[in-house]
């Protein structure tokens, strides 16, 4: 996500949250949100699974080099993503709903992702810090 | 003394959810709008050295910026333009201006703090505290908001009018402003109902205000 990132790297980020939708639809997620954007960042997908509101990262990385897409959620972005999601939340009112936080990696493959690797619940979060 | 989150907490304890914090800069100034502030923050948002935008150096209040923009539940920005505060007065252009700052805010609030006035038209519970910007957190925050967006405002006018240095002094009638003001009389951003803009002599000359007062 540097500024070195190129087109072709962004056009393949895409197509991984095509795919990665597409997945969590066969697995009978309900897609609710997609790109929610604001000003400190965007999350990429949020889902219904269930009861459960799911907030999930799509990572989607041609190689496993600097450790794959498996390494891409660090503190820090997690921290962002427990922020956007309290956002998120405030926005629509939504008080203490259920919720989680997944990552979808979409690895190899030139033009389109040919793995996919759903981790659910990967990290977990104080529910104080999703309530507004 | 810092600011704390006394009266959000307050408010939270009498079942209000989201607490807005509002205030203003550029009340002051000869020249340019005025802008406000709304900023909804998260319960356990810490914002180290957070404080009234007028006891933070430059660079502390542009660090503040970022720091607020990313963390907080929600920011609102609304201004009144120059023409709208000689068109009504500048306490009602700053009452605009905060309408205008919450209208912006998303998520909604359900309660405002606001730096010392009160929002008659705005139909939400509010709490008018004098000094506000020292006290809360949420005020802070907004003060700091809308003391750095002006600023930057103000940078754009330096480049569009030089000659008046914008830059050094925002528009506050400083000596220097005084004086290039009086050597180059009113530029297009100078508010007309401004006694010093008035005595320069050189007040009538902008077209009526057409639009965009409500």
């Amino acid at each position: 996500m540097k500024a070195t990132m190129n087109v072709g790297r962004q056009a393949f980020g895409r197509v991984g949250e095509t795919e990665a939708e597409r997945f969590l639809r066969r697995k009978g997620y309900r897609i609710l949100d997609r790109n929610v954007r604001s000003p400190s960042g965007e999350i990429d997908l949020v889902a219904q699974a269930g009861e459960v509101l799911v907030f999930v990262e799509v990572k989607a990385r041609r190689t496993d080099t600097l450790g794959g897409a498996g390494q891409a959620v660090d503190g820090r972005k997690q921290a962002r993503l427990i922020r956007l999601a309290a956002r998120y939340l405030a926005r629509r009112r939504l008080r203490q709903p259920a919720c989680r936080f997944d990552v979808v990696l979409c690895t190899g493959g030139t033009d389109k992702p040919e793995a996919i690797e759903h981790i659910e619940n990967a990290f977990e979060v104080p529910g104080e810090d999703l309530r507004w | 003394m810092q600011p704390t989150d006394f009266f959000e907490t307050e408010a939270r304890r009498c079942g209000y959810r989201l607490v807005a914090g509002l205030d203003e800069a550029g009340r002051g100034p000869l020249a340019g709008p005025v802008v406000a502030a709304a900023v909804i923050l998260s319960r356990r948002c810490l914002l180290p050295g957070l404080n009234d935008s007028k006891q933070v150096a430059e660079p502390d209040r542009e660090r503040l910026y970022e720091a607020i923009a990313e963390r907080a539940l929600g920011v609102g920005i609304g201004l009144a333009s120059e023409r709208e505060i000689d068109a009504l007065n500048i306490l009602e252009a700053t009452r605009l201006a905060m309408s205008r700052a919450i209208q912006a805010l998303a998520p909604l609030p359900d309660f405002l703090l606001i730096d010392a006035v009160s929002l008659p038209s705005v139909s939400l519970p509010q709490r008018a505290i004098i000094k506000g910007d020292g006290l809360s957190v949420s005020i802070a925050a907004a003060s700091i908001m809308a003391k750095v967006t002006r600023d930057r405002l103000m940078l754009d006018y330096h480049r569009r009018y030089p000659q008046y240095n914008f830059l050094a002094h925002k528009g506050y009638p400083t000596a220097e402003h005084l004086r290039r003001l009086a050597e180059h009389g009113p530029c297009d951003i100078h508010r007309r109902s401004f006694r010093p803009v008035l005595e320069t002599g050189l007040g009538g000359l902008r077209e009526p205000i057409g639009e965009s007062v409500q």
